[in-house]
């Protein structure tokens, strides 16, 4: 398992990159020194023309620029437009052609056409082809490993968290039960169900929900132990109304329940209760859900009391679980929130099948 | 009555289990175990229509104690506070599986299951309990009719008489056999014997009328034809 070694390489990345830098810096004072001495005689030869070196030694450095940004041109906008397709691919080879032929045609104008100098110019050419050929090639071996990488990182960290929602569980509901068994032998009941309904929401959240589909009515009953544990928050009061009405639409002794999404339409009622309720003003919160055929409807009406309004649509509830309805149900539901002054609506239904 | 035993290790949920059984009717919890040794040589000497039976246990898992007890064919419902073990518990032909903290209506509706199911076996025409204001009531699925729901009230229409309870239709339907009864409008559920005529958009069932929603039309044709 190469988690260790994963775990490890990102916490320390300056070391490799100094290495680099020592080796490259090695590499090209040995060369340039090669160079040096093998031109020693030509050096002493124009030593009074320094400027004609200078001039010559930037000319290879603008050479070479010019040659690495012409191969990482050709990578970024080519390579990787054609290349990761196999159907698109050729387009690629037609245009390294259109490339070699120009570089071809620009060695001919600089060498005036002479028939003596085209096999020199095809050598050149072929050279410099092959280093853009190759550069791309290799640009695109790095890129894949880099994102292989990032993908087994990725995957090692949900791997950790599966883990770690794994482990834990256990231990929270055989505490939560524990407390129930307390509250229950203390006589207690109400702190006894609402014992109950938390772990129902934590049980549902951390392993129904981590499945694809549930069905329709363990979905409904999150909601139902959600709304009761928001309502136990909540002073009794006239000024304040909670209704919830649920029907999964079900059959007795269903053998195979409606299914659907997880955790989609709990978004909405977070909402509610975070904008509608307000212990000052009057306020309410009406939630309708309906389950016929394969349609399932949920339409939440909640007041706007003052002093909460202006924060709506600043949260991010909202627009995440549009997101996830686009994914989930594509051109299968029908989303229609209405904002006013007093109330706000959200009117959804889905298509489940 | 049913005859009841709890095999749990943890002595708190025992009395979780006691305390609710006291409070059902038609259930008796006659011993509690903390073993299952004990458990088995019980089983073979007394009656025991059902068995509550945690899952994780230190000695012998109450998987494998289902395994061994499963020729003595007694009705089996599992305790545990993990969903994970959900699916073998039904694989072992489980009649439920509770997920702790139980509470007290899912426990109810087990057990009224449990006595469905067993009044059936012993021939006589199953039967579940509910509750009336402050009594049980004995309810006759063979003499139901039609059950109706208003709010959070259910109306159970028998021939000669009416029983109102305070169940939601949710919990009507995990109770009732799904051979037996129909759900035919958001708030009707129908015994599927005493259907007398179907027409489009309603149905007679003794001599009243009852409307039958579209999305239901389906599931009404497929359950009478088989």
């Amino acid at each position: 398992m190469p988690l260790n070694q994963l775990a490890v390489s990102p916490t320390n990345p300056t070391l490799p990159r100094i290495l680099l830098a020592l080796t490259i810096s090695l590499l090209l004072t040995y060369w340039g020194w090669l160079l040096l001495s093998g031109m020693e005689q030509a050096i002493e030869d124009v030593l009074p023309d320094l400027g004609g070196l200078a001039r010559y030694l930037l000319g290879i450095v603008f050479l070479l620029a010019m040659g690495w940004l012409m191969a990482h041109l050709s990578y970024k906008l080519t390579f990787m437009r054609w290349m990761l397709r196999p159907e698109t691919a050729p387009f690629y080879w037609i245009w390294v052609c259109v490339l070699a032929w120009l570089i071809f045609e620009g060695l001919q104008i600089r060498t005036e056409a002479v028939p003596e100098f085209v096999d020199e110019n095809l050598l050149v050419t072929g050279v410099l082809i092959a280093f853009v050929i190759g550069y791309g090639y290799v640009a695109d071996y790095l890129r894949t490993r880099r994102d292989q990488l990032r993908l087994m990182q990725q995957t090692t960290e949900a791997e950790l968290t599966a883990l770690r929602a794994q482990v834990n569980p256990h231990f929270l509901f055989n505490a939560l039960n524990t407390i129930y068994n307390e509250a229950q032998r203390a006589h207690n009941d109400p702190v006894a169900d609402l014992i109950g309904q938390l772990s129902g929401l934590m049980r549902y959240t951390l392993q129904e929900a981590t499945r694809p589909t549930t069905s329709v009515e363990s979905e409904l009953a999150f909601i139902e132990k959600y709304v009761a544990l928001q309502r136990a928050r909540l002073p009794e009061s006239d000024k304040l109304r909670v209704t919830l009405r649920t029907d999964s639409g079900g059959q007795p002794g269903d053998q195979n329940p409606l299914q659907m999404a997880p955790l989609l339409l709990i978004p909405f009622v977070e909402n509610a209760f975070q904008y509608g309720i307000s212990l000052e003003h009057p306020s309410y919160i009406d939630i309708n859900i309906d389950v016929e055929g394969r349609q399932l409807q949920i339409q939440i009406t909640n007041s706007r009391p003052p002093g909460l309004g202006q924060k709506h649509g600043g949260g991010t509830g909202i627009p995440n679980a549009r997101q996830r309805l686009e994914r989930a149900y594509p051109a299968r539901h029908k989303l229609n929130i209405t904002s006013t002054e007093e109330t706000f609506t959200v009117n959804l239904i889905l298509n489940l099948s | 009555m049913l005859h009841a035993i709890a095999i749990d290790d943890e002595p708190a949920a025992l009395d979780v289990l006691s305390r609710y059984a006291d409070k059902v009717p038609f259930l008796q919890l006659d011993q509690a175990f903390t073993s299952t040794t004990n458990a088995l040589a019980y089983m073979h000497q007394r009656r025991v229509d059902l068995v509550f039976l945690d899952i994780q246990m230190p000695d012998l898992s109450g998987t494998d104690f289902a395994r061994m007890v499963a020729p003595l064919q007694k009705t089996i419902v599992f305790t545990t506070a993990h969903a994970d073990y959900a699916l073998e518990g039904f694989a072992l032909q489980a009649l439920d599986y509770l997920l702790k903290p139980i509470e007290f209506p899912r426990f109810l509706q087990t057990c009224n299951r449990a006595y469905a199911q067993t009044t059936a076996l012993a021939g006589q025409s199953s039967s579940i309990f509910v509750k009336d204001g402050y009594d049980w009531v004995r309810v006759d699925l063979g003499e139901v009719l039609y059950i109706q729901s208003d709010t959070n009230l259910l109306f159970i229409h028998e021939n000669t008489r009416q029983i109102s309870t305070r169940m939601t239709i949710a919990e009507m339907l995990a109770t009732l056999p799904a051979d037996q009864f129909v759900r035919v409008h958001k708030s009707y559920i129908v015994a599927l014997r005493a259907i007398r005529k179907i027409e489009r958009h309603q149905l007679t069932v003794g001599n009243v009328t009852i409307p039958l929603a579209g999305s239901y039309r389906d599931v009404l044709e497929q359950r009478l034809l088989g």
